[in-house]
């Protein structure tokens, strides 16, 4: 009887392998996926505001969330946020439903549910001391400053970053609102909360830097200017015809205007420096669609920029679709038609510029240090992608910095700094668009932007200033 | 017995004794530490009973030991300890999770170390059980069947498994006592039979096909787990008695076509259940999709709270006293938590190495019983060492296999941890028939019990016969 016994000992030693296997399943390999099921909310809740979470930090120390004691529970911590609606479209909030923007990014940094498993932190668990780790991100609150006060409560968005780090410097949209509305521990009042937020017309909750696109007008012809430049079709030397507006191939004598309708031409640069919309969608077309749509995926159109908020997606059609639309290629060429860009994208446009033709990828995050100090992860600055020769760069900033020195761009003058740039003045539908882009210093760029003033008008006028006063912040 | 051998018996008695000794100083200091741990999560200082209950606990260790060694010396070593671990854990996890059981759990398992000394007091010569043949089957039917009785039976949780005489206020669950008495009886009656038994006259591919009337044996315990099954609405019991007869039938004949044949019928009965009940349907369909949104707040409630807390739990657990959801002062998530469910509380806190610890200390304690079995000498002997073990071995997993989701979610007791008096006491009764085994395996029936018997020879096993 020996041999069956032994034979239903390794079945039962089967079985308990089993269990151990599916053990590892549901609590080791599977364990966060059951975790976040809807049916647990909880639990999930419970251990997101029983232990203190960690806070966000800028880059100068201000806290920009912090964890609170909640003696009126349900929860022992209840988040705050100090610099609410300046830094919201950066910080995004934690509430009993939902994370968003660096709350959500960094959620399990600041949660402190992936520290690293030592002997301490076991003890730690086993004491009931579970504190989130400090998260700090890279935004400059002068800079960030600067661009609300710049943009002065109109609707638009800046982004500004280091285009030899890619470190966010600022992101801010307006109109903004107060992530401490969306705080509480009731039900009941968070719904109505978020529904307020949510049927605002305004829209105060959209991060309009990196989650929303607009026709980029005019910034946009740096990437005409570098398909044109990089392929040969033109030096900076190169000849235009001065005109006042170039008719539109196939259309029956529909014609495209420079800008209030003045003659413009010359020179390629000096073309640049008035923004002559006769010369680039001629250019645009010279170059091709082909060449002008890899040039503008060269800077990063038509992907999603791997940054740590979300971002989306910038556009420009496809070369094919340009095939039997002429004159649609020519006002792509100026950054019309189906061109779509966020600001931070043409802000990556110009840190392109800036860097040499190489664009660093946007990160928001700079390190994150547990409660006792110790440095857990720190950002690393990388590569997002290569757009242009060096040689195609420095002629663009040079360009670039005619077009503050001399050109649409003089609002961005900065005294003692080279400012380097592109106005843009986009027909939105009934709107008009302001935008510009830009970096500083020219020789050593430090800081590269992007200012969109939705419906706010000339680039030139309106927009300008805004991004001088927030590079003239990060400079200082 | 030889003077040699008799020295060598002592030699290792004395040996075996010795390692018992420090195997359960080791379980009383993770006893203790348990039942420190769980009151230190909600208080700062060293709660003032700890040095009684650390007393209290090293007692009845104590006591359990000095009966082993007064009556099965020879013993193995290990078995006593690793209950009395699971029981010590089971007790302190009990009362984390319901202070108003901690007294209870603790005067069960005070009473079940009496039932424990009791038995190796009783089986002198644990082959007194083969006399009673009949009774035990007798016995055993009754009380699995006395749920069934107008009055005394009642329904809890939907099933019928609890007795409780009226007026008295003190109830508990025959089956625990059942599938002891029934395993005896099966180690009994193939342990006589199993020759005969085994006797396949024809062929079928190799495949011996055993005479159609011994199915007899088979048909009667699938006819009697049938009606647990049907009219008790238990589904556990009838699953873990009817596996273990299985084992067991394969055990005494080597006959695979018979467990062939059971799986077959009940596979056939689960199958009926299936289609007549509802609850049946409910625990299959919590094992199939314990998240389906439609289910999750009632039906599947139970096994997805168990997973989500086993998930929370993750590798380290939170802490024994530190889960969510377990009470006893906050929301409580977790249904039956000091029964069912009870691995799952445990799993929580300590995580998943704690988890393994104690399906290994189940593992240990299955094989420990099994090698009892393996070298006792004679059928009855090997057989009912072997169908507790296995009893052991099969009702943990598949409570543990239930509530973890492997298997679809019948309730039963987990053995010594699990709150419950019937349950301890049983388990007791268990490990006390094979520490009895054990020892007598080496010495021979003892002789100052009920029943005096001419003891076995020692190291002259008997014919293995058709095994």
């Amino acid at each position: 009887m020996n041999r069956q016994l032994r034979q239903i000992g390794y079945v039962i030693v089967v079985l308990f392998v089993v269990l151990i296997a599916n053990l590892v399943w549901i609590q080791i390999v599977d364990a966060e996926n059951i975790s976040a099921n809807d049916a647990n909310t909880s639990r999930r809740l419970e251990q997101q505001f029983s232990v203190e979470r960690g806070p966000i930090l800028a880059a100068d120390g201000t806290v920009l969330a912090r964890s609170v004691p909640n003696p009126a529970g349900p929860f022992a911590y209840r988040r705050n946020y100090p610099e609410p609606g300046l830094m919201a479209s950066v910080v995004g909030f934690q509430s009993l439903t939902r994370t968003f923007l660096s709350e959500n990014a960094f959620d399990r940094l600041l949660q402190g549910s992936d520290k690293p498993v030592t002997q301490s932190s076991v003890l730690e668990r086993l004491e009931g001391d579970v504190t989130g780790n400090t998260v700090q991100v890279s935004i400059r609150p002068d800079v960030q400053r600067a661009a609300a006060d710049a943009l002065d409560g109109r609707t638009g968005a800046v982004f500004a970053l280091d285009p030899k780090t890619g470190a966010v410097l600022a992101s801010y949209s307006d109109p903004t609102y107060d992530p401490n509305l969306l705080t509480t521990q009731s039900t009941a009042g968070l719904a109505e909360a978020a529904t307020a937020l949510q049927a605002d017309p305004a829209n105060p909750q959209l991060p309009r830097a990196f989650r929303e696109v607009y026709p980029p007008g005019s910034t946009f012809k740096i990437v005409t200017a570098a398909a044109a430049l990089e392929s040969g079709v033109a030096t900076p030397e190169t000849e235009y015809p001065v005109l006042s507006e170039i008719e539109l191939p196939n259309t029956n004598g529909l014609v495209l205007e420079n800008f209030d309708g003045a003659s413009c031409g010359g020179s390629l640069v000096e073309s640049f420096a008035r923004s002559c919309n006769t010369v680039f969608a001629q250019l645009a077309r010279d170059v091709g669609a082909a060449r002008l749509v890899a040039t503008a995926e060269a800077f990063g159109f038509n992907s999603r920029p791997p940054f740590e908020l979300g971002a989306v997606e910038s556009t420009i059609p496809s070369a094919s679709t340009f095939a039997t639309d002429i004159p649609g290629l020519m006002k792509s060429g100026i950054g019309q038609q189906d061109v779509r860009a966020t600001p931070m994208q043409m802000a990556l446009v110009a840190a392109g510029v800036a860097n040499a033709g190489r664009i660093m990828q946007p990160q928001v995050f700079s390190e994150a240090r547990d409660e006792k100090g110790n440095l857990i992860r720190a950002v690393e600055p990388r590569e997002w992608r290569t757009a242009i020769t060096p040689g195609t760069a420095a002629t663009l900033r040079d360009m670039m910095i005619d077009v503050v020195e001399s050109g649409t761009g003089r609002g961005a003058q900065i005294d003692g700094v080279t400012v380097a740039g592109k106005t843009g003045t986009a027909e939105a539908g009934e709107r008009t668009d302001a935008w510009f882009t830009g970096f500083a210093p020219a020789e050593d760029p430090r800081v590269a932007v992007a200012v969109v003033v939705v419906g706010g008008g000339s680039g030139g006028g309106v927009a300008a200033p805004v991004a001088r006063a927030v590079m003239e912040a990060a400079l200082q | 017995m030889t003077a040699d051998a008799a020295l060598t018996v002592r030699h290792t008695a004395r040996r075996r004794r010795r390692t018992e000794a420090a195997l359960l100083v080791l379980a009383w200091f993770l006893s203790i530490g348990a039942r420190l741990l769980t009151q230190l999560a909600s208080s700062d200082t060293i709660p003032d009973d700890t040095l009684v209950m650390a007393a209290l606990i090293g007692a009845l260790f104590l006591a359990s030991h000095l009966a082993v060694r007064r009556l099965a010396p020879n013993a193995s070593p290990v078995l006593l300890p690793l209950a009395g671990l699971l029981a010590g854990i089971g007790w302190a996890v009990v009362a984390r999770l319901d202070p108003g059981r901690a007294t209870d759990q603790g005067t069960w398992i005070v009473i079940g170390i009496a039932v424990f000394v009791g038995v190796l007091a009783l089986l002198r010569d644990y082959r007194v059980l083969d006399r009673y043949r009949y009774t035990l089957l007798a016995l055993g039917v009754v009380l699995l069947l006395l749920p069934l009785v107008p009055v005394i039976g009642q329904t809890r949780n939907g099933s019928r498994l609890w007795v409780e005489v009226p007026g008295l206020g003190l109830g508990f669950q025959p089956a625990e006592f059942a599938k002891v008495l029934l395993v005896a009886f099966f180690a009994s009656y193939l342990g006589e039979r199993r020759e005969l038994i085994a006797i396949a006259p024809r062929k079928v591919a190799g495949v011996g096909i055993p005479d159609l009337k011994h199915f007899g044996p088979v048909l009667a315990v699938w006819g009697l787990t049938m009606v647990v099954m049907i009219f008790e609405k238990d589904l556990g019991s009838s699953l873990l008695i009817f596996a273990v007869f299985l084992a067991m039938l394969y055990t005494a004949t080597a006959r695979a076509a018979y467990v062939l044949v059971g799986l077959v019928l009940f596979a056939i009965g689960a199958l009926i259940a299936y289609e007549l009940f509802g609850h049946v349907q409910t625990r299959v369909a919590g094992w199939l999709d314990p998240f389906d949104p439609e289910t999750v707040g009632a039906g599947t409630f139970q096994i997805a709270q168990s997973l989500f807390a086993l998930a929370a739990g993750g590798l380290w657990g939170t802490g024994l006293g530190l889960g969510y959801g377990l009470g006893p002062d906050k929301p409580v998530l977790l249904p039956e938590r000091t029964t069912d469910s009870i691995f799952v509380a445990y799993a929580y806190e300590l995580g998943f190495v704690g988890a393994v610890a104690m399906l290994l200390a189940y593992l240990t304690l299955v094989v420990s019983g099994m090698r009892v079995a393996l070298r006792c000498a004679e059928p009855f002997g090997k057989l009912l060492a072997a169908g507790l073990s296995i009893t052991l071995g099969v009702q943990s997993f598949i409570i543990i296999g239930g509530v973890t989701r492997v298997i679809p979610l019948t309730g039963i007791t987990l053995p010594f941890v699990s709150y419950g008096g019937s349950s301890i006491l049983a388990n007791m009764a268990i490990l006390a028939i094979l520490l009895a085994i054990s020892d007598q395996t080496v010495s021979g029936p003892r002789g100052h019990g009920l029943v005096r018997r001419k003891p076995l020879a020692v190291g002259t096993p008997l014919p293995e016969g058709a095994t």
